[in-house]
């Protein structure tokens, strides 16, 4: 799971499933006291939250377990089934488990899911199974009343764990030596054989048992070293820091007073010399000054002095802050674990589902990411990992055929090379057979025979690239699904970083990912554009060129200039390209162009033959920043992406270079580049509100982050009161509405807000667990705009829905 | 003048700045209610003011860059306030004041996440107002829409000599309605 706003999102479910734990272990206790329905309520609330806050972050045995609680709460509470002391045992236990899982970390789910596995099963079983026969009212229930009744924790009162059945050694884990091995033991034909198919990384060989015992030691040592920090608070960090060196940096000023004092003293030593030589010319006695030489001798010792203690303090000032910068800017780093921890449980699945054995090998966990980076690398490792193991890797049988192991080996790893953060995923399978490649390039029209013939292999596996283009018969569910590898290769590039491809046909393929190693500090070209400093990300640009004014010809009434491509290596031996130049001024709409400079500045963007010159005032030099989001509450501004500070303290707005080619283009086809400035923007945007409202943060953050991510402004409530409250006070263009939620649940939030005029029109969109035909419609007779389950996160449904109600282009601007 | 500062406190400043400190609060307990404490500063001709709780920060004027597509009237641009990247608004050109000459001061308000600077021509300082002295504003300013003055900052002012004490009239501003007025320009 990606690291989402300073909290993981398993780190929200865990915060999310121990509150609920709670709640459920004492509510059970109070139960079992009272066999009042009634008070049955908030217990099925707390299942089914945990259920839901599970199903976000794809945590299965949870969701399974929290299922099968709340069906069985329901059936309490519908007086389907009497509440016996047997079941409220059962139901504590997977109380328990669950709140065993809420001090699970991330990275060791996989080896808990797979020890628990049979534990979990088991309870299942058991609550879905009629309540034991024989079962008495609890008052008089066997099972050691006064134990289950009393103060004394549940966990610590386990008293008839026999009724459980197989369920017991699993449930009465928390010793982590015995959890390991039980359960595997007990049920080896059960569900926890996967572990056996996808071992987890460290223990890549290793039977399942021995995984989940190395875990454990490995960590509590991470585990206390890890603190909550919000994204904020460090980005407010960072800014103080930089602050902090800039004024340090600032002393440098003092230094120099001081010097100046010292300067000072020594000419007036010199004058004093003078007028001792004047006053012996005089006959006079020069031993007069003598006084004032001693004063000044003085002086000047104590300046010196000063002027070393100043010198000490300002390097030492400068260089805690640099570091303290440094440090504040390094703890934006996560470790590249964080991006693999759903890879075994992707492998597991596709494996199986495909009938292919592989096992994953993931190197580099500890390697330290930008968060922002480490966000995005999801799809692209888990596209490319589906992608290996579609149409990388052979069945067993084939790869016996082929005289390999039966089971493949999947490898992801992390490293930095060459100030370069480098993924690879690698797989040892059959390798991209590249005439076939080169047929089907040919069959799909995608170029001549003639062309194709001539092309290399880089340039052939660049066709994978493309989106749409699938090297696969036939498209499957795991790997066809019209996003594909394309999603690699733009991410990377939308990064910063590139994607490339390795293949040895019979032994595998190698897709590589280079990507810079943060996107908080990024190397940057300043230049002047009508008194206003702006920044080019250097890695954006394709060149700088400062040609005469005589070299720009006017071509068709634009103006451009003849860029000789050979030396550097473009295009054919002894073409030149004519590169279009746009005013930068113009584009931004900062002001006219100053032209009196011999020399024009223009700096290259694009590649190929898309290549534009922007043409500045000045160069200003290369810097190094640390990027900031721009205001939120400026919206998308057209052509920035970001803003910095830069190290004299000036700020400085950062170009987003797509997106100003973008503006461009449009604008050449539309014949508006000439002449006075482009209308490329109306500049009337705003920033669209959104407000979620959800009880459970985990759906709250996930809601929040995708709708951010649109360029909405988000709002958060945790159930219908507080958004009623919040919707009156505020104007939102969009409502995102749970529907199970404490004091007003979805329905009448939606029903409450629908009855008034001002919001008749606002769109709505439910999410909700409930997929069934009446619930749907339930939503949308209250008023909802449009009912979505939440498995819509998963792919673009969410996001479409919203992108359909909600015109995010009328508040993101800049691209058409 | 350093000697002067670190000299170490006698008794008897101690006791005097204790008394003074009494003072401040019987003076506030006196007269019309508390004692309210409001910045007052100057864009063009007009005196303004604001609570002085509500003024985040007043520093120098610092470089303000212009934001392509959103810089206008009143919308500036993007100052670097003490490491944090603000907004910077024409306070004056908002409320329809003709500017001043030169600006010698940013004043940031705003709640946090929200917050905006504005130039001011020059800073009088903070002054402790009795409520008493303190009116609305004419329903006029009221009733605007765009209206942000919270009241009028009534001054008796010794103009030369002592017949010619003559009363003036700051306009105190509420923060988060000036915030929201600024905010309109980028909205």
């Amino acid at each position: 799971m990606s690291d989402l706003g300073g909290f993981s999102l398993h780190e929200l479910f865990k915060g999310e499933a121990e509150m609920h734990a709670a709640a459920l272990s004492d509510g059970l206790v109070r139960l079992e006291g009272t066999s009042d329905p009634a008070t049955v309520e908030p217990l099925m609330r707390a299942a089914h939250s945990i259920k839901g806050a599970a199903r976000v972050i794809g945590l299965d045995i949870a969701v399974r377990l929290a299922h099968a609680m709340e069906d069985s709460l329901v059936a309490m509470q519908k007086g389907r089934e009497p509440i016996v002391a047997v079941r409220i045992d059962q139901l504590l236990k997977g109380t328990d488990l669950l709140a065993a899982l809420a001090r699970v970390e991330e990275a060791e789910v996989p080896s808990w899911s797979a020890a628990n596995d049979a534990a979990v099963s088991a309870i299942v079983e058991a609550l879905r199974a009629a309540p034991p026969t024989g079962a008495v009212a609890p008052s008089s229930a066997p099972a050691s009343p006064s134990a289950s009744s009393s103060a004394s924790p549940p966990a610590a009162a386990p008293p008839d764990s026999a009724s459980v059945g197989a369920a017991a050694p699993g449930i009465t884990e928390n010793a982590p030596d015995a959890s390991g091995v039980e359960p595997e033991e007990q049920a080896p034909s059960d569900t926890a054989s996967p572990a056996t198919t996808v071992p987890v990384a460290p223990a890549a060989a290793a039977p399942p048992a021995t995984i989940a015992s190395a875990a454990t030691p490995a960590t509590p040592s991470s585990r206390a070293s890890a603190v909550r920090v919000s994204a904020e608070k460090l980005d407010r960090l960072l800014q103080l820091a930089g602050e902090t060196m800039l004024e340090s940096r600032r002393l440098s000023a003092v230094r120099a007073e001081a010097t100046e004092i010292k300067q000072d003293l020594a000419r007036l030593e010199d004058e004093l010399d003078l007028l001792r030589t004047e006053l012996r010319r005089a006959g006079r006695d020069p031993a007069a000054i003598a006084p004032a030489r001693g004063i000044l001798e003085r002086s000047r010792g104590r300046v010196l002095a000063h002027l070393l203690t100043v010198e000490g303090a300002i390097r030492r000032g400068e260089e805690t802050s640099t570091q303290l910068y440094h440090e504040v800017l390094s703890s934006r780093m996560r470790p590249f674990a964080d991006a693999t921890g759903a890879l075994p449980r992707t492998v597991r699945d596709l494996t199986r589902a495909l009938g292919k054995d592989a096992r994953l090998e993931v190197v580099g966990e500890s390697v330290p990411v930008d968060r922002d980076i480490l966000a995005r690398l999801d799809a692209p490792l888990n596209h490319m990992l589906r992608n290996a193991i579609d149409h990388g890797i052979e069945t067993p049988e084939e790869r016996r055929a082929a005289g390999k192991p039966p089971q493949a080996t999947l490898r992801v790893e992390a490293r930095h090379h060459a100030g370069q953060l480098r993924i690879r995923v690698s797989d040892d399978g059959r390798g991209i057979d590249l005439e076939a490649l080169r047929a089907r390039i040919v069959r799909k029209q995608l170029a001549s025979s003639d062309m194709a013939a001539g092309l290399d292999c880089q340039e052939l596996l660049e066709f994978l690239f493309l989106p749409g283009f699938s090297t696969a018969q036939k498209v499957t569910e795991y790997s066809g699904r019209g996003v594909g590898l394309d999603v690699v290769q733009s991410t990377a590039r939308e990064i910063g970083g590139v994607a490339r491809i390795h293949t040895e046909l019979g032994k595998g393929t190698v897709f590589e990912l280079e990507l810079p190693i943060t996107l908080s500090v990024i190397r940057a070209l300043l230049v002047e554009v009508c008194g206003e400093t702006l920044a080019f990300p250097l890695a954006r640009i394709d060149r700088v060129v400062q040609p005469e004014r005589d070299a720009i010809a006017t071509v068709a009434g634009r103006m451009q200039f003849l860029l000789d491509d050979v030396k550097l290596g473009y295009a054919d031996a002894g073409a030149a390209t004519s590169i279009g130049i746009v005013e930068a001024g113009r584009v931004l709409a900062l002001g006219e162009p100053r032209a009196d400079a011999a020399r024009a500045n223009i700096v290259v963007l694009g590649s190929g033959e898309e290549r534009y010159g922007f043409a500045v005032d000045a160069l200003v030099g290369e810097e190094d920043l640390v990027v900031r989001a721009l205001d939120a509450r400026l919206g998308k501004v057209p052509h920035l992406s970001a803003a910095a500070v830069r190290e004299s303290g000036e700020p400085v707005l950062i170009v987003d270079t797509e997106d100003i080619l973008q503006s461009v283009r449009m604008a050449l086809n539309e014949g508006r580049i000439r002449g006075a400035r482009p209308a490329l923007d109306d500049g009337s945007r705003r920033v669209l509100r959104a407000l979620v409202v959800d009880d459970s943060a985990t759906v709250r953050e996930v809601e929040r982050q995708l709708l951010v991510r649109m360029g909405f402004s988000v709002e958060t409530a945790v159930d219908g009161l507080d958004g009623w409250h919040q919707l009156r006070d505020g104007a939102f263009d969009l409502v995102v509405s749970d529907i199970d939620m404490p004091r007003m649940n979805g329905i009448e939030f939606v029903r409450t807000l629908r009855a008034d005029g001002r919001f008749a029109s606002l769109p709505v969109i439910v999410v909700s667990y409930k997929d069934r035909e009446e619930d749907r419609l339930a939503g949308l007779e209250a008023g909802a705009t449009a009912y979505l389950t939440k498995g819509a996160f998963q792919d673009s449904t969410f996001a479409d829905t919203v992108r359909d109600l909600v015109d995010p282009s009328r508040g993101a601007g800049g691209r058409a | 003048m350093r000697r002067l500062l670190d000299r170490p406190l006698t008794q008897a400043d101690l006791e005097e700045n204790t008394a003074n400190l009494a003072l401040v609060t019987d003076e506030s307990r006196a007269g019309d209610g508390m004692l309210e404490s409001v910045l007052v500063f100057r864009i063009g001709a007009e005196r303004l003011a604001v609570h002085a709780d509500e003024a985040h920060r007043v520093v120098p004027l610092s470089p303000v860059r212009r934001v392509p597509h959103r810089t206008g009237d009143v919308f500036a641009g993007l100052a670097n306030i003490g490491g944090e990247l603000t907004l910077v608004g024409n306070l004056g050109a908002a409320l329809g004041i003709a500017p001043g000459a030169k600006p010698t001061h940013f004043i940031v308000i705003g709640n946090a996440g929200a917050r905006w600077a504005f130039a001011a021509d020059a800073i009088e300082g903070v002054r402790r107002v009795r409520a008493g002295d303190l009116v609305p504003p004419p329903t006029t300013v009221r009733h605007a829409a765009d209206g942000c003055a919270r009241c009028l900052l009534r001054e008796t002012r010794d103009a030369g000599g002592g017949d010619n004490a003559r009363e003036s009239l700051v306009t105190v501003l509420d923060g988060l309605k000036a915030c929201a007025i600024l905010a309109r320009s980028i909205a």
